[in-house]
């Protein structure tokens, strides 16, 4: 560690606001905790009451709101007000992306984190929006290292994972059926030729069997050349890494210096039991947002003190298993149909 | 012959874990042999448990996680009936919980343990849109000379929807560790750090800074408590 206080503050020593470390400070602050949905005063009072670090104010939760369909926006003034005012602790609230005169509304009325979401309609299909002309953090979507650099580097001072909204029943079924009926059709070939006699068969297969040990081998001789090389890119191969997935070079250059994103990463989407809190908090992320998850199943408050505890005690299994039992239905009546649109690809076409 | 001494920050939500990185650099660059534990659990408290941080997060948040199986009676316990009695620091959402009284708690109360005699105003600072940084006064030799790599006079206060330490119980031996100046509302200059026995406490967030002195500070104070009479 070394010497001197890295500060922006100016010359005569007055406060600043608004700056980096201030704003990324609101994101360090939420970590280890859960910030919920919450559509009136009533939720985000029973929110608090539970242990959520922050709520996320909204007309509709995003399951409702891919159920509804149209266009979705900033939620009404009114309604972030009055959630400002039912409780103590920080209120967020989403912007379309791209919108900034949304968010300049939003920090206007004092939300103290706002989400440029993808669960809205996205209102510009280039640009987001320039997070750094805020004195307001930003949370931003993101499904990879490349969107989330790109995010960060317009200026958003917390990341998190993009999900589809009450949506896991749906990929759950849909996989089922895949597995239970695969297709496989790039691995259907046109064959030419008479009906082999059974000793063409039997040398046939005597070929390919030794065809097929020799290919296994030189793979596990590649994976031992891959696991001797060095893991870690060195300066040339970040700049082309930086140039294929399209962010800027020094920002790729931080996180792969500390291991992972340069600012707070919770993930999001789907989120419904203790074990799916568990999941990911044990995969690295920082923290969590439930959305449907807990309102629209059939106990909320347990639900939510229950996933509030588990993102303290990830760790511990048996204290997991004590959390877990006994809350009820999770996220009753939410609609299974096809998946029209995903969200997650929604992101300005100017990568 | 030292016994292994344990040195935990609360783990239950919030930045924790750049406490654990200072302290981390303190104790190596101090060359002290300080074993460092993540606290989630009453069973952490034990004789071995010499130093204890409770970090910034949401105080409401530290409040489920007090109520859940006795814990706030359990860490009242062992802050109370260890001897010698542990040095316990909380930052921002640790400060309220240590203050003996405290403003804008959210309704219906919430659970303290109480020990500093301060009032403390929750979220006196403001929303995240007054959040802010400025330099500190430092206001004790021992802060401004106890890590070699840093000497000044000021250290750098981070202001996160921050609690405002209103009063300060005269006759109660609690000693000012840092100021802040020309906060409108507030007195000029006005306590954002403050120290009382065997407690400290600060409104502002050293961990999210490169400055380690209130952490060194903290560790030194942790090493006299549990050597009496033999620093």
């Amino acid at each position: 560690m070394g010497p001197g206080t890295e500060m922006s503050t100016d010359k005569d020593g007055h406060r600043i606001e608004g700056s980096f470390v201030v704003k990324s400070g609101l994101a360090q602050m939420s970590k280890g905790g859960l910030i919920m949905d919450v559509v009136n005063a009533e939720q985000a009072k029973i929110a608090e009451e539970a242990g959520a670090c922050a709520v996320m104010a909204l007309e509709r939760v995003p399951a409702d709101i891919r159920r509804d369909g149209g266009v979705s926006r900033m939620s009404d003034p009114k309604l972030i007000k009055e959630i400002m005012a039912a409780v103590t602790i920080p209120v967020f609230a989403k912007v379309r992306i791209g919108h900034f005169a949304e968010a300049q509304i939003l920090e206007a009325l004092g939300v103290d984190m706002i989400d440029e979401s993808e669960v809205l309609t996205p209102a510009d299909d280039e640009h987001h929006v320039d997070k750094r002309a805020f004195k307001v953090p930003f949370v931003c979507g993101a499904r990879n290292l490349g969107e989330a650099l790109r995010r960060i580097a317009e200026g958003a001072a917390m990341i998190r994972t993009k999900g589809e909204a009450g949506t896991e029943r749906c990929k759950v079924k849909s996989l089922k059926m895949e597995n239970e009926n695969p297709l496989n059709v790039h691995r259907w070939r046109k064959l030419e030729g008479n009906d082999p006699s059974t000793m063409e068969m039997i040398q046939k297969i005597n070929f390919l069997q030794k065809l097929l040990l020799k290919r296994h081998q030189s793979i596990v001789e590649k994976e031992a050349l891959i696991d001797d090389k060095d893991k870690s890119m060195d300066d040339s191969e970040l700049f082309s890494y930086a140039k294929q997935i399209q962010v800027p070079v020094d920002l790729l250059r931080e996180a792969a210096k500390i291991g992972r994103l340069p600012v707070v990463n919770f993930a999001a989407g789907g989120l419904a039991t203790p074990a799916d809190v568990s999941l990911l908090m044990q995969l690295g992320v920082d923290g969590v947002f439930v959305g449907s998850g807990i309102f629209k199943s059939n106990c909320p408050k347990k639900r939510a003190h229950a996933m509030v505890q588990s993102v303290t005690h990830y760790k511990n299994k048996e204290k997991l298993a004590e959390l877990s039992e006994d809350l009820g239905e999770p996220m009753v009546g939410i609609n299974c149909d096809q998946l029209a649109e995903k969200w997650e690809g929604r992101e300005s076409e100017m990568k | 012959m030292l016994n292994i001494m344990n040195i935990g920050v609360l783990a239950c939500q919030g930045a924790f874990a750049e406490h654990l990185v200072a302290l981390k650099h303190v104790v190596q660059d101090l060359e002290l042999s300080f074993h460092l534990v993540e606290v989630r659990d009453s069973s952490q408290l034990d004789s071995d448990l010499r130093g204890l941080i409770i970090p910034g997060g949401e105080s409401t948040t530290l409040n489920i996680f007090f109520g859940q199986e006795a814990f706030l009676s359990k860490l009242k316990q062992w802050m109370c009936s260890t001897n010698p009695p542990p040095v316990v620091w909380g930052t921002c959402a640790g400060l309220i919980v240590l203050s003996d009284q405290v403003e804008h708690e959210k309704t219906g109360g919430q659970l303290e343990i109480g020990g500093l005699a301060v009032t403390t105003s929750r979220n006196f600072f403001g929303r995240q849109n007054k959040s802010f940084e400025q330099k500190l006064d430092l206001l004790t030799e021992d802060l401004v000379e106890c890590y070699p790599y840093d000497k000044s006079p000021n250290f750098p206060g981070i202001f996160i929807r921050a609690p405002g330490i209103q009063a300060i119980k005269p006759s109660q031996n609690v000693r000012v560790l840092a100021e802040l100046r020309g906060y409108p509302g507030l007195p000029n200059p006005s306590a954002v750090a403050v120290e009382q026995g065997s407690l400290m406490a600060c409104s502002f967030h050293p961990e999210l800074s490169k400055d380690l002195r209130f952490h060194a500070y903290f560790v030194r104070k942790v090493l006299k408590s549990s050597l009496p009479g033999k620093l």
